[in-house]
Formats: structure tokens, sequence, C-alpha cells
């Protein structure tokens, strides 16, 4: 197994009180990895990036230390002029193997107008372990659509950072979907930049996490043009004695005027003995904005409850019908048919 | 009469801004020493073991670091600060027995005939030492015991405060708190026997005088089971060039069946570093309310906690801040659901302009054996330009399957949409912007005895004179 070293990341941007053990996460990961050998489908109108230094300045949402954990990983490129809308998504597939440290970078840099998707699927065998952590850096140019996913589905033994930070130019919009089935430890991190005017963003995050497994998230978007908008949504189901902790940081700059952003979070807890930690912070130093967070932990509402076992569901039942539905609810909103119903299938055989 | 100008003005604190001269008053030196500390100890006479805990505490506090999470307090220099002054009088149980110019700052902040009019006790503390206690002889009766809490370590209730005294509230939390264990000095002692409901009020006030001085009262209140209790915390300072501290505790007991609402206007100078601890455990069924306003303070970190240990114990906090030019109020609460069929439910609301900086920092704990508990928090903040800061940092740590937890935060400014409705009915848009801040101030207002809304509505002063320009 890789010789491992002690890493902080997913510092809060503001830190709260240090006995709730949320501000930040420290862990054991893979010192040192190697390039991994997915295979990468970049359909017509999609380029390589010939400079990929033209996205490295765009941050993400880890950290320092996850920065330069990855510092000399190989970095992926592609570009989209402008103007141009690719239909078929670049999809990146891993499958990573039993006890194998994967350190790799992706960059994208999208011109004005143009749209694009991109698909990254990171999977193993279910007794697999290993370490795995990516980065993707994504500039969004004037007017472009861009969609981000990336689904992890790994082995047990596994422990996967996956690091993304965009930066959003006037009216462009930057959607990332980020999915968490299952794996030792997920660590999942971005950072958007609303530098435009009109500049827009979603990030939607559904995960599974169960047994003794950790699920740590940390985002951040900045506004900094006027008439920006964030909408960040997480739907999670935790089990067992699980980890999690969700922060969110919206930061509204002074100038940012008639910016809104949303922070939502919905988690459904099946049993006691998990652990569960949100952190919704809202920045602001600017007047004309607005900015809500809300969030529900718990179980399900007892209307529901009592509708579905009035139909002859057991209760049982009902939170485990419930919690596939979450991660499908997220599933669903990947812009991509084919993809999309492969994760739902493989959701339902869980 | 014509209007020409609406603003919605900053703090009015021209009330509490006024200082009285020190004369023949005992100042220990500043900074904080060992000597300091067994000085203070041997003027309150401490037993020993308090004088060991003061000692303990400094240990502690020298040992310690800073937070690192706070609005900055590089402004405040422990070396500067005296941590103990006692005014040239004893505790008298007579306002006419006070000093003439002590009372006169006392009279000037009303305090007299409000314990004329509404109160069933007040205690004055004046810099270091309480300098009036007194409770009325029906309250008396009842078996409540209102005093300061130097007298009852000495009386006896002395192995009840050793029982109970920074058991709540640790040394080793945070420094503050192990400074106020090294150096506290005065507050209130207050203890309600079993079945006694307090119907009326009790009241301590603190005004801190002295230029570069500490306040460090301690508040300790036990209030037994099926008894009831309202207490009432205010406080204020003249305003000085050099920096001011205080770094009070509150500690509040409450037994099974038992209800405590504790409400403070707190109105410190912007020269004062408010760093102050309060804390509650609650006990079956029984409930705690707090009602917070927080106005002045140059920098504040305010967190009442709460600890609903009994089953089925409840907790609602409700809070209001006002930060101006020059302040970064960091204001909030906490609470830990223990117990099973636990409730809190809390609204805080937080105005900034001028530059003034409010974060509103709180934490709602589940713990894994509170079976159906309930929590609700919301957070709004309403700016008013945009040289100010409103920041929103909530917590939320569940582990415990069937409970609920809901928080929802919103921070923006006054609604034009609002203020559309309310024109298109015939009201002017000043009138219409004023109503709007006054309707978001009173749902922390109405939950103020009366006499402290007209105090917190004259702190949050809406003039309405004129167009708006």
């Amino acid at each position: 197994m890789a010789e491992v070293k002690s890493i902080t990341l997913n510092r809060m941007k503001r830190i709260t009180w240090r006995w709730l053990k949320m501000n930040e996460r420290t862990v054991d990961f893979a010192a040192e990895g190697e390039a991994g050998t997915p295979s990468v489908l970049r359909p017509v109108g999609v380029d390589e990036l010939a400079d990929s230094a033209a996205a490295a300045a765009v941050a993400c949402g880890c950290g320092p230390q996850v920065d330069a954990l990855l510092e000399n990983a190989p970095c992926t490129g592609f570009s989209v002029a402008d103007g141009v809308s690719v239909d078929e998504p670049i999809r990146i597939r891993y499958d990573l193997a039993d006890g194998t440290s994967t350190f790799d970078k992706y960059a994208l840099v999208v011109g004005d107008g143009a749209k694009v998707t991109l698909l990254m699927d990171v999977a193993s065998a279910d007794d697999a372990a290993g370490y795995a952590a990516f980065q993707t850096r994504i500039k969004v140019g004037k007017g472009a659509v861009v969609d981000l996913v990336q689904v992890h589905r790994c082995g047990n033994g596994f422990h996967i950072i996956d690091d993304f930070g965009a930066e959003v130019a006037e009216t462009g919009e930057f959607h990332a979907i980020q999915i968490a089935f299952t794996g030792k430890e997920n660590d999942l991190g971005g950072h958007v930049e609303l530098v435009g005017d009109k500049a827009s963003t979603s990030i939607h995050s559904g995960y599974l996490t169960a047994d003794d497994h950790a699920m740590d998230i940390n985002y951040y978007v900045n506004h900094i043009g006027c008439e920006c908008d964030t909408d960040i949504y997480t739907s999670g189901v935790l089990r067992d004695t699980c980890y999690k902790v969700f922060r969110t940081t919206i930061d509204f700059q002074p100038g940012a005027v008639k910016s809104s952003g949303e922070e939502n979070e919905n988690v459904l807890l099946m049993n006691n003995g998990v652990t569960n930690k949100t952190v919704p912070t809202i920045l602001c130093g600017e007047e004309d904005v607005s900015g809500e967070h809300g969030c529900t932990v718990g179980r399900l509402a007892d209307d529901l409850i009592f509708y579905l076992e009035s139909r002859g569901i057991p209760n049982e039942e009902i939170y485990e019908m419930m919690a596939k539905a979450r991660l499908e609810a997220t599933i669903r909103q990947i812009p991509d048919e084919t993809f999309c119903e492969e994760l739902v299938e493989f959701n339902n055989n869980l | 009469m014509a209007k020409e100008k609406t603003f919605v003005e900053d703090v009015q604190r021209d009330l509490y801004d006024f200082r009285d001269e020190e004369i023949d008053f005992y100042r220990v030196d500043t900074g904080l020493t060992r000597d300091i500390v067994l000085q203070i100890s041997e003027e309150k006479n401490d037993p020993e073991w308090m004088r060991d805990f003061r000692l303990k505490c400094l240990d502690i506090f020298t040992h310690s670091k800073m937070p690192p999470w706070g609005p900055s307090i590089d402004g405040l220099n422990l070396d500067n600060i005296v941590t103990y002054v006692k005014p040239k009088t004893g505790m008298a149980g007579k306002w006419e027995d006070v000093p003439e110019d002590i009372k006169n700052t006392f009279e000037r902040l009303g305090i007299p005939e409000a314990e004329r009019k509404s109160l069933a006790g007040v205690g004055a503390q004046y810099d270091s030492e309480l300098v009036y206690h007194n409770i009325r002889a029906e309250v008396a009766a009842q078996g409540v015991i209102y005093t300061d809490i130097e007298s009852a370590l000495h009386g006896p209730y002395g192995d009840m405060i050793k029982d109970h005294f920074m058991h709540l509230v640790r040394p080793g939390e945070h420094p503050f708190a192990a400074l106020h264990g090294a150096v506290w000095s005065g507050g209130s002692f207050v203890y309600v026997p079993p079945g006694v409901d307090v119907e009326i009020p009790l009241q301590s006030y603190f005004r801190l005088n002295a230029p570069g001085a500490g306040q460090f009262e301690h508040t300790l209140i036990i209030v037994d089971d099926n008894a009831k209790l309202h207490f009432i915390e205010g406080c204020s300072a003249p305003k000085y060039s050099v920096a001011n501290l205080h770094a009070g505790c509150v500690e509040i007991f409450v037994g099974n069946n038992a209800k405590m609402r504790y409400s403070t206007i707190e109105n410190w100078s912007k020269n004062m570093y408010n760093l102050n601890t309060k804390r509650v455990t609650v006990g079956e069924n029984s409930a705690m309310e707090w009602v917070s306003g927080s106005f002045g303070s140059h920098t504040s970190y305010l967190y009442p906690m709460t600890v609903l240990k009994g089953d089925h114990s409840k907790m609602d906090y409700t809070g209001i801040t006002f930060a101006g030019a020059g302040q970064e109020l960091d204001t909030g609460m906490k609470v830990n659901h223990i117990g099973k069929h636990t409730t809190s439910s809390v609204n805080t609301r937080s105005i900034c302009k001028d530059g003034g900086i409010s974060n509103t920092r709180t934490s709602v704990v589940i713990a894994p054996n509170a079976d159906e508990s309930k929590s609700i928090v919301g957070c709004t903040s309403l700016m008013l330009d945009s040289i100010s800061r409103s920041d929103t940092i909530p917590a939320i740590d569940v582990r415990n399957q069937n409970s609920d937890v809901g928080h929802e935060a919103k921070i923006g400014k006054i609604s034009d949409e609002a203020v559309f409705y309310l024109m298109s009915r015939g009201i002017s848009e000043e009138d219409a912007r004023a109503m709007i801040v006054s309707g978001f101030a009173e749902s922390v207002s109405k939950e103020l005895p009366l006499e402290y809304a007209v105090e917190m509505n004259n702190l949050i002063r809406l003039e309405m004179v004129g167009a708006i320009g």
C-alpha cells in the first residue's frame, strides 16, 4: 500500500467553534500517486487544450494542501472554441485497480457562447482499496454553458478526493453534479468564481454513505459580478456509523448587486449512530443581494409515512425506498440519458 | 408637519455616555499577575477553595491561546487592563445609603424608578463591586435568595455556590472563561426554592465607569423544581479612548418542571470588548427563554448556550443585534439537545449599517439519545448599506435518527416589493421603510418587559423628519 501523509483539506472560508470539529478535515492520504489510465472519449467539437496553464489559476475547493499534493500530477486539457455547441459529452471513465494511487488533473477552457458537458465516472471493484485524487479546473466563457458531472462508485477501501474549480464569465453558466455512492472516504471540493455579470452556477450533490465511511464536502461560491445567481442543493442518505460534514459558503462581495444565492440540504438519517454535520454559511458584504439557506435533517415526514403505510408498505421499506429516491432525484438531473439510466440501475441494485 | 428626511439612526448612546470622577477608589495594578489575583482574593476575603480556584484559572489562562475564529481582539491588551476597581462604598440595602454620585448614575439610568414600578429586586454593580442590592420583602418571604455572590459565598449558601460555581462554564473552555475565574468580582446569586413563582422580575444592572478597566461579574442562578423566575440584566458604560473589557459569566441551573426567562439589553460603549459567557442547564419538563438585545461594544463574542438535559425540556431564543460604525458584533447561541423529546426554537435578527459588522454564529447539536427532539433556527439579517457586513455561520450536528432539525437564514436589504406594497396602500416611502425596520425588530421588542422594549426602540431610533435625500 502507498506511503501516506497527513493533509488538511476542505477548510471553511470563515471558521467557527473548534469544539464542533467542522472547520476542516485532516486525513491520511497517499503521499504520491501515478497517472491513471481512464478511457477518455473526446467528442467532435472538443479540442485538446494546447496550454493547460490557461486554467491553472482557477482555484479549487479542497484547498492549498490538495493543490500541493497534485502539483506534479499530469493534466489533460480540453477546449471548446467560441460558439461551438457540443452535443456529446466528454466521457472520462476510471476503473481503479486494487492497491493503486491515482493522481490526475483536468482542465477545460470553454469559449464564449460554447456549450459542453464533462462526465467523470470513477469506479472500482467492490472490495478494492486505494487512493485517487482529481482536480478539474474550468474556465467558462461569456454566455457559455458547462455541465460537470462527477460520480464515485468505488470499493469499500477507496479514499477519493474530487475537487473542482470554475471561473465563470459574463452570462456564463456552470452546473456541477457530484454523486458519491460508496467508497470508504470521499472528500469533495468545489470553488466557483462568478466573475462576470449575470453569471450563474448550480451545484447539486447526492450521496449515500454507510458503514463507518466518511463523506466530507466543501463548496464555496464567490459572487463578484452583478446579478449573479447560485443554487446549491445537496441530498443525502446516512446509515450505520458513517460520518458526514457538509460545508457550503456563498460569499457576496461588495458590488455584487442584485445577486442571489440559495443553499439547501436535505439529509435522511437511517439510524442512530451516524454523525451528520452541516455548516451552510452566507457571507455578505453587499446590501442589494438576496442570500438564503435552508436545511432539513432527520426523518421522513409523518404524513408521508402515514400515506405509504396506508398503502401497505412497511416502515422500513419506506425508508429504503425514499433513500433510493433521493439519490435518483439527483441522478435524474444528469444531462445525459445513457449515463443517467446506467446510474439509476446501479442505484436500484445497491 | 412635513417630513424632510428619513433614515435609520445609529444607536443613540448619549443617555449612557456620562462618567463620574474616581475619588478614593481602590484599584489594583494594570495587567494580570499571580500577585494581583491574590490581592483580589484577599480583598474579597475568599475561602481557601476559591483562592485556589482563582490561581488554577490563572494558570489555565496563561497557557491558553486566543480563539482563531472570531473578530479581532488585537486592540485589547490585557497588560493595560485593570481587573479590579472598587468604589469607595460598601453594598447598600437602600438607595439613600449609596454615595450621591453613584446613586445619580443609576438614577439617570432609571434603575431606582424601575425597581419601584416593576421589579421584585434589584442589584446594581458599579465597576467591580455591587453597590446596591435589595429584594422585596414579600419575595424574600417566599424563601427567594437574591444577593451579591460574595455574601452568599460566606453565608449558609456557601456550599451550594461551591457545588455550582463554574461547573457549567469550565475555565478550560476558552481563555476568557479562565480569566473570569481568576479575577471575577461582583455579580449576583439567586436561588428560587421549589414551587416558588417569582411573579415579577429581578434585575441586575452593571455599570462600568472606570476607563481601562475590566468587569468580571459572576451571576449564578438556581431555579429549583417547579419554580419560576424572570431575570433581567442591563449594562452600560461611558465611552473612553482606551479599551475596556467585560468578561462576565452567567450560570443558570433550572430544575425539573421549572421555568426561567433571562432578558438582556447590552449597551456597552464602543470601546468595550464584550467577551461574555452564559450557559444554562435545563431539567425535565422545564423551559428556558433567552431574550437578548446587543447594541453596544466595539467587539462582542456573545453566544448564550443551553443544555437541554432533561427529557421534554425546551428552549426559546429571541435575539437582535444592531452593529453600527466601528462595531463587530459576533453574536448568536448554542443549544445541545441531550434529553429525549427536547425542543429548541431560535429567532435571531441583525441589522447593520455605517460599516458595522454583524456575525450570527449558532450551533445546534442533537445527541444520539435525544430521541424525538426538534429544533428550528431562523436567522434574518438586514443590511442598510453596502459598506457594512453581515455573515451567518450556522453549525448543525445531528446524531439521532428520530429528530427534526430545520434551519433557515436570510440576508438582504429592505424589500423593494414590501415598500411598493405599502406605498400602494397610500403610505409614503419614508414611512414604509421605517415600518419595515420597526417590524423587523418587533419580534424581539415584544418579548421584552415594557420599559426595556421602550429602551430598545430608543436605541434603534427611527428618525422621521423629511424627504429621502
